[in-house]
């Protein structure tokens, strides 16, 4: 459709706002539009900032002169375990994925995330997860063992209260928001990028994008698991990091480093997308080195996994295998390298011009590099074993977070504020901020590396005078508070702007990405024709594209069949193969996540049962909200399109929820694999491990329960197989059967584990089993219902030839579940004799 | 921009000019913490020169004027810089740095020397640390005494939580892990006192958890140890405070030859300790009496409620006796 | 084998990285708890060393030789594309994807050699 006449296109706009826009009131809780829930998590960030920040406040207050007494050290050790929790997990990564899930569709040409309802249920997580946190600090029981909460400190012994609990079971609510855009932001970038946009089309932050989403879902399992285990400890005895009962403290910090590491590059590289994002713009010219870059962002997601020990130098690890960390921790300043120097060609090439977001660009160079020098220092092992755990890493740690990621974010704040608001700020305002936070800063932290050289080490509470600490810590305390005001005035610049700025202009800063060809701010469906992009630079391209879109001269014009649409491409040529429907407003995620907070608190509060009932009725919430997929009245009861466009994707075979099937499984693998690695390293490294005489786990009864889960997966393979050839005779009752045979294996599962004498309080061995039998219950009775669910979609008619989409899904769950199932029989039957002969 | 300058010049000579400290890495006193201060100032002096140099190019790109560089010229331009900043530069460091980082961390685990080194036995406490002795039978409590120019065997115990042993001014630190026993070399090349801090993180007493470290000539070493292993003799002065340090306190506290408690620190020598808020200052009749009346609140509940027992003349006695117990 | 033109190929070579790193890692970890070599002091040259040096060097070739090999299968296509004149075809893509990965694969096999030389100095297990 193409509109010129002024009255028919108000009309055509407005059709689009009846099927994609955002309720006002109460019901603004149903929202899932990527946008909203973009804005929600940076301005609920923002506030955790705030809270962190202050926290951060009282630490430089009580650390400005020796022997202060403002706090206690029990309060002074709640006050810095929570800035570093909240300004990790409940600022950095929420905001970064907030700023993504915000940024990405725009950027790709899509009118929403693949997953919406999972964007809300993410958000809602995170918000409820951050409130009970922040609420122990209110309640003064909030944990104290420090933001890496290392065993047995954190253990019940030596912490008896709930803090520990807050902050494992909070955590983990707050990482399934985190996981969860992970998985949405994957699958989004590969199958809904816009007509013929390839990968070497796609903007460089959507790279960073792709590879920090991707690091979230290998990187975030392994501390979702160490918490588990870790709750478990605590609530129910299971002793795994218990040295006197087979367990080892070390395997915590090898599980939560294995996250954390990964975790500095999850909040570098979106940064690193920012700068690239920016430097371009205001360089008037294409970033130098695209490839370069591209290689460098893929090698850094990688080699940042192989660098969590230079956090567990000190723990006496043989020397030579500290020094492949060390090694591999030098590397990744190679990639790093890269792109610093590809921004200075191409500013070098270009004529920047000093805007308040380049201004921020310019002291993140600084900055970040400063922190990524003294980095290198650090992954020098016997340097490393002299400043380690001092003031020296604290001051490291802020120049890269800081610098890698809160003055880029700064930077991209100021660059997209016209987007979000449709105006502009105030540069000499902005001007102010920026400095006094860059001095402040510096003033804080340069001086910080000097004290812990003097030999102060981190997390004390006070300190005497006379060892020369007092001059420093003062410095950096006055340092902190102009930073502070620094803070201050930025958020009322930005406060300000929303009221008084300026207008913005169409695409004001003369970018080239497709996110500003959008109006400003956006509409709730971003594109009203979506442009074929097989460009890196569409608006450098053809400048008038915001008018050809608006004006309906392209593709997906259609909405009168009232279905929320957007492409499905191809993952490597951006080739359009689908129309992707996707669900509109709806209270589940709401309640999903209301529920899964009720998981925790009853958890918190020792009521068992309570819980137990909360996780059933969030299950049921969450399978509820799988019902309206498919053919379902309320998602694509009709599956009509324009002549000449692709098939809905529900109507295909391999549609992005089989990506995000995939993708999810990905991370539930990374866990697994945690736990498989939990069962070596205590099998291997733990001090007082023991195989008992006699396996507890009955070998033939377990391997009795693998049958009829085997036959189940083979023959749901067969029943998939028969569909793609559009063979769907019989199909339902297949679905029974191969439910009801699952539900075998299950029963069996149940016996076996209940007539095992397995003593999971007593040892570690027990308990490591334990874990792997309790998951694979889980999976095998997830199983088991979600094909029943399939059974009775078919009957009635929502999956089917037709919409044959569902089956494909739930296919690759099996497949999994009976993997691990025969993983975890090699590793606990077959294995530990075959270990005893060698 | 313009203000890191004299901003990184200003720490610069802040460092120069207070390094020294009683836990200062940079001012060594050993072989160990001697390498890795010379590995610091080295990599200090490269790095401050890398940054700002970086620092220096970007102003200067910021800066230029004239045209912006055509498309052939911006290639090789872009190449250029990648190349050589990106891949040269770095790897080049990296293999300068493990050439120098390898073998200095191999040479710091084995401190090599043609004495054998003594095994010194270091228990943390939450929160304070014990050191005992094996070969001279000898046990202190938050004073760790040593000989000049002898290879030290650090055997690091602990049955709590995480500890870390740390002497700045004599090496690296080393964690003291539940289940395992962690050595770490150290040598101490002059004589004097110096302040050593448990590193790790380990609950409200952490940033207590101090000890003084004494060394001594070999000489003098030896007659220390010959003192601690004789039975201190009571002065007849004294005899009221010891019955009341028997019922009051002997349960946890041992002092050689008077009493064998277990669970708190030895007191034997506690007249030539720091006290544990402030190095380099000896307990005092007066302290100790202080001490007494308010303990500091980290200690447990039953040393609290043991020193609350005590009427104000019982303090007296015990805090004098306990100020003549010297080394 | 895949083709060198295969989007996976831009993530195998840091994949083989990942893994080689893993080996090395876990089997020192686990050969110095259980069975560490006899002399401690007999200097960088015994089995665990050799072993793991061996390893490093089969890792590090076998990247580079994908890096060669996705190197000519690159230039072929190119030379080909020029021949037959087609422009349509997505050569960019398939061009773009091959160029990363021959370079991921120089870069993993440097990156497996960074991390193994350590072995060429250090004792396996103090």
């Amino acid at each position: 459709m193409s509109t010129e006449d002024p009255q028919a296109a108000q009309d055509f706009h407005h059709q689009f706002d009846k099927v994609w826009g955002n309720p006002r009131g109460l019901l603004a809780l149903t929202i899932v539009n990527h946008t909203t829930i973009g804005l929600r998590f940076l301005i609920t960030g923002g506030v955790f900032f705030l809270i962190g920040g202050l926290l951060a406040m009282l630490i430089r207050t009580q650390l400005a002169l020796p022997g202060h007494d403002l706090l206690t050290p029990e309060i002074y050790n709640q006050v810095f375990t929570m800035h570093g929790t909240i300004m990790m997990f409940l600022f950095a990564v929420p905001v970064m994925e907030g700023l993504a899930i915000y940024l990405i569709p725009k950027m790709i040409g899509a009118r929403d995330l693949v997953f919406p309802r999972l964007s809300a249920f993410g958000y809602w997580c995170y918000l409820f997860g951050g409130i009970i946190l922040t609420f122990s600090l209110v309640l003064e029981i909030a944990p104290a063992s420090g933001w890496f909460m290392y065993a047995p400190l954190s253990s019940s012994v030596f912490s008896p209260g709930r803090g520990s609990d807050f902050w494992l079971l909070g955590i983990t609510f707050v990482e399934i928001s985190a996981v969860s855009a992970g998985v949405e932001l994957v699958v989004s970038i590969m199958r809904t990028r816009t007509q013929r946009m390839a990968l070497q089309h796609m903007p460089l932050f959507v790279w960073y994008i792709l590879a920090m989403a991707l690091m979230i879902v290998f990187g975030f399992p392994p501390l979702i698991l160490g918490s588990i285990l870790l709750e478990l400890e605590r609530a129910a005895g299971l002793p795994f990091f218990t040295v006197a009962s087979g367990g080892d403290p070390i395997l915590w910090q090898h599980l939560f480093w294995l996250f954390g590491h990964p975790e500095v590059y999850i909040l570098f590289l979106p940064a690193a997308g920012i700068i690239s994002t920016i430097i371009p713009i205001f360089c008037k010219r294409p970033i130098a080195g695209y490839r370069w870059i591209v290689l460098a962002i893929i090698t850094t997601g990688f080699i940042s996994f192989g660098l969590w020990v230079h956090h567990m130098f000190t723990v006496g690890i043989p020397h030579l295998a500290q020094a492949f960390f060390s090694a591999a921790s030098m590397m990744v300043a190679i990639p790093t390298a890269i792109q610093v120097f590809a921004w200075l060609a191409t500013i070098w090439n270009g004529r920047p011009v000093y805007e308040p977001p380049m201004l921020w660009a310019l002291g993140f160079l600084f900055i970040f590099v400063a922190g990524g020098l003294t980095g290198v220092m650090l992954a020098l092992v016997p340097f490393d074993w002299q400043v380690h755990d001092t003031h020296f890493v604290v001051a490291h740690f802020h120049f890269v977070l800081v610098g890698g990621m809160l003055f880029p974010l700064m930077a991209g704040i100021y660059y997209w504020l016209p987007h979000f608001s449709g105006r502009m700020v105030n540069r000499s305002r902005a001007r102010w901020g920026f400095w006094l936070v860059f001095i402040g800063f510096n003033l804080t932290f340069i001086v910080m590396h000097v004290t812990g050289l003097l030999g102060m080490p981190r997390r004390v509470y006070t300190y005497e005078a006379g060892l020369g600490w007092d001059i420093p810590n003062l410095i950096s305390s006055v340092g902190s508070f102009i930073m502070a005001a620094g803070v201050a005035t930025c958020l009322l610049d930005i406060f300000l702007h929303f009221r008084f700025g300026e207008r913005a202009k169409r695409n004001p800063w003369g970018a080239d990405t497709l996110e500003w060809s959008t109006s400003l701010p956006p509409s709730a469906y971003n594109f009203a024709t979506l442009p074929e992009c097989a460009t890196r630079h569409p608006l450098w391209d053809t400048p008038d594209l915001q008018t050809t879109i608006e004006q309906g001269h392209h593709d997906l014009a259609t909405i009168d069949h009232g279905r929320r649409e957007t492409w499905g491409s191809d993952p490597v040529t951006g080739k359009v193969r689908e129309i992707v429907h996707l669900p509109g407003n709806s209270w589940l995620p709401f309640y999903g996540a209301l529920a899964t907070a009720g998981v925790c608190i009853s958890l918190l509060c020792k009521f068992y049962w309570v819980a137990l009932a909360m996780a059933l009725v969030s299950l049921a919430l969450l399978l509820r909200w799988s019902w309206e997929n498919g053919a379902h009245p309320r998602a694509a009861p009709n599956a009509e399109v324009v002549e000449g466009d692709p098939p809905l994707h529900s109507r295909t075979h391999d549609g992005p929820g089989l990506w995000g099937m995939m993708v999810t499984l990905l991370a539930n693998s990374s866990l697994f694999l945690s736990l498989l690695f939990g069962w070596f390293y205590l099998w291997t490294v733990a001090p007082a491990w023991q195989f008992p005489e006699h396996n507890p786990i009955n070998w033939l009864a377990l391997m009795l329960t693998g049958v009829p889960l085997t036959i189940a997966v083979i023959w749901f393979v067969g029943v998939v197989r028969r569909l793609r050839r559009e063979l769907t005779d019989h199909l339902q009752q297949h679905l029974w059967g191969i439910s009801a045979l699952g539900l075998v294996h299950l029963i069996g599962l149940v016996a076996t584990l209940s007539a095992s004498p397995l003593t999971p309080q007593a040892s570690a061995h027990d308990a490591v089993i334990s874990v792997m039998l309790w998951y694979q219950l889980l999976h095998s009775g997830l199983a088991v219902i979600l094909t029943a669910l399939q059974a009775l979609r078919v009957r009635k008619g929502y999956v089917g030839k037709m919409a044959p989409y569902e089956p494909v899904v739930v296919e690759r769950w099996w497949v999994y579940t009976a993997g691990v199932f025969w993983i975890i029989y090699a590793v606990v039957i077959v294995l530990p004799p075959l270990w005893e002969l060698a | 921009m313009r203000w890191c300058t004299p901003l990184v010049w200003l720490s610069t000579l802040g460092l120069i000019g207070g390094c020294s400290g009683p836990q200062s890495a940079l001012e060594p006193a050993g072989p160990a913490a001697d390498i890795i201060a010379w590995l610091w100032w080295g990599m200090f002096a490269f790095f401050t020169l890398v940054l700002l140099v970086m620092t220096g190019l970007w102003l200067y790109a910021m800066q230029r004027r004239g045209e912006p560089a055509k498309a052939e010229d911006a290639e090789r331009i872009t190449s250029r810089w990648i190349i050589g900043g990106g891949l040269i530069l770095p790897l080049i460091s990296i293999a300068i740095l493990l050439a120098a980082g390898i073998p200095a961390g191999q040479y710091l685990i084995t401190l090599p020397s043609d004495k054998t080194p003594l095994r010194i036995d270091a228990h943390a406490h939450r929160w304070w640390w014990e050191f005992s002795y094996p070969d001279a039978g000898i046990t202190t409590a938050s004073q760790l005494t040593i000989p000049v120019n002898t290879p030290i065997a650090i055997h690091g115990h602990t049955d709590n939580v995480i500890h870390a042993f740390w002497v700045p001014r004599l090496g690296g630190k080393i964690d003291l892990i539940p289940g395992r026993v962690n050595t770490l070399r150290l040598q101490a090349s002059q004589t004097g006192l110096m302040r050593g801090q448990c590193a790790e993180f380990c609950g409200t007493g952490h940033a207590h958890m101090v000890f003084q470290v004494q060394v001594l000539s070999e000489s003098d070493f030896a007659a220390w140890q010959q003192r601690q292993q004789q039975a201190i003799r009571v002065a007849a002065e004294h005899e009221p405070a010891v019955q009341t340090f028997h019922t009051h306190c002997a349960q946890c506290h041992s002092v050689r030859g008077v009493s064998n408690g277990s669970g708190g620190p030895d007191l034997s020598g506690i007249a030539s300790r720091p006290l544990m808020l402030l190095p380099h200052q000896r307990h005092t009749s007066t302290s100790i009496e202080q001490w007494l009346q308010t303990p500091h609140p980290r200690f447990d509940s039953e040393t609290r409620a043991a020193t609350s027992a005590l009427t104000p003349s019982a303090r007296e006695r015990i805090a004098a006796w306990l100020e003549t117990l010297t080394e | 084998m895949l083709s060198p033109f295969h989007p996976l190929q831009m993530a195998l070579g840091l994949i083989v990285w990942a893994l080689y790193f893993v080996v090395i890692y876990s089997g020192l970890s686990v050969v110095c708890t259980h069975s560490p070599p006899p002399a401690a002091n007999a200097g960088a040259l015994n089995t665990v060393n050799l072993a793991l040096l061996a390893l490093t060097f089969a890792v590090a070739l076998s990247l580079f030789y994908q890096a060669w090999r996705g190197n000519k299968a690159l230039r072929k296509e190119v030379a080909s594309h020029a021949q037959s004149g087609a422009s349509e075809a997505p050569l960019p893509t398939r061009q773009f994807i091959a160029r990363i990965a021959v370079a991921t694969y120089l870069v993993a096999g440097t990156a497996t050699l960074l991390t193994g030389l350590p072995a060429l100095v250090l004792i396996p297990c103090v």
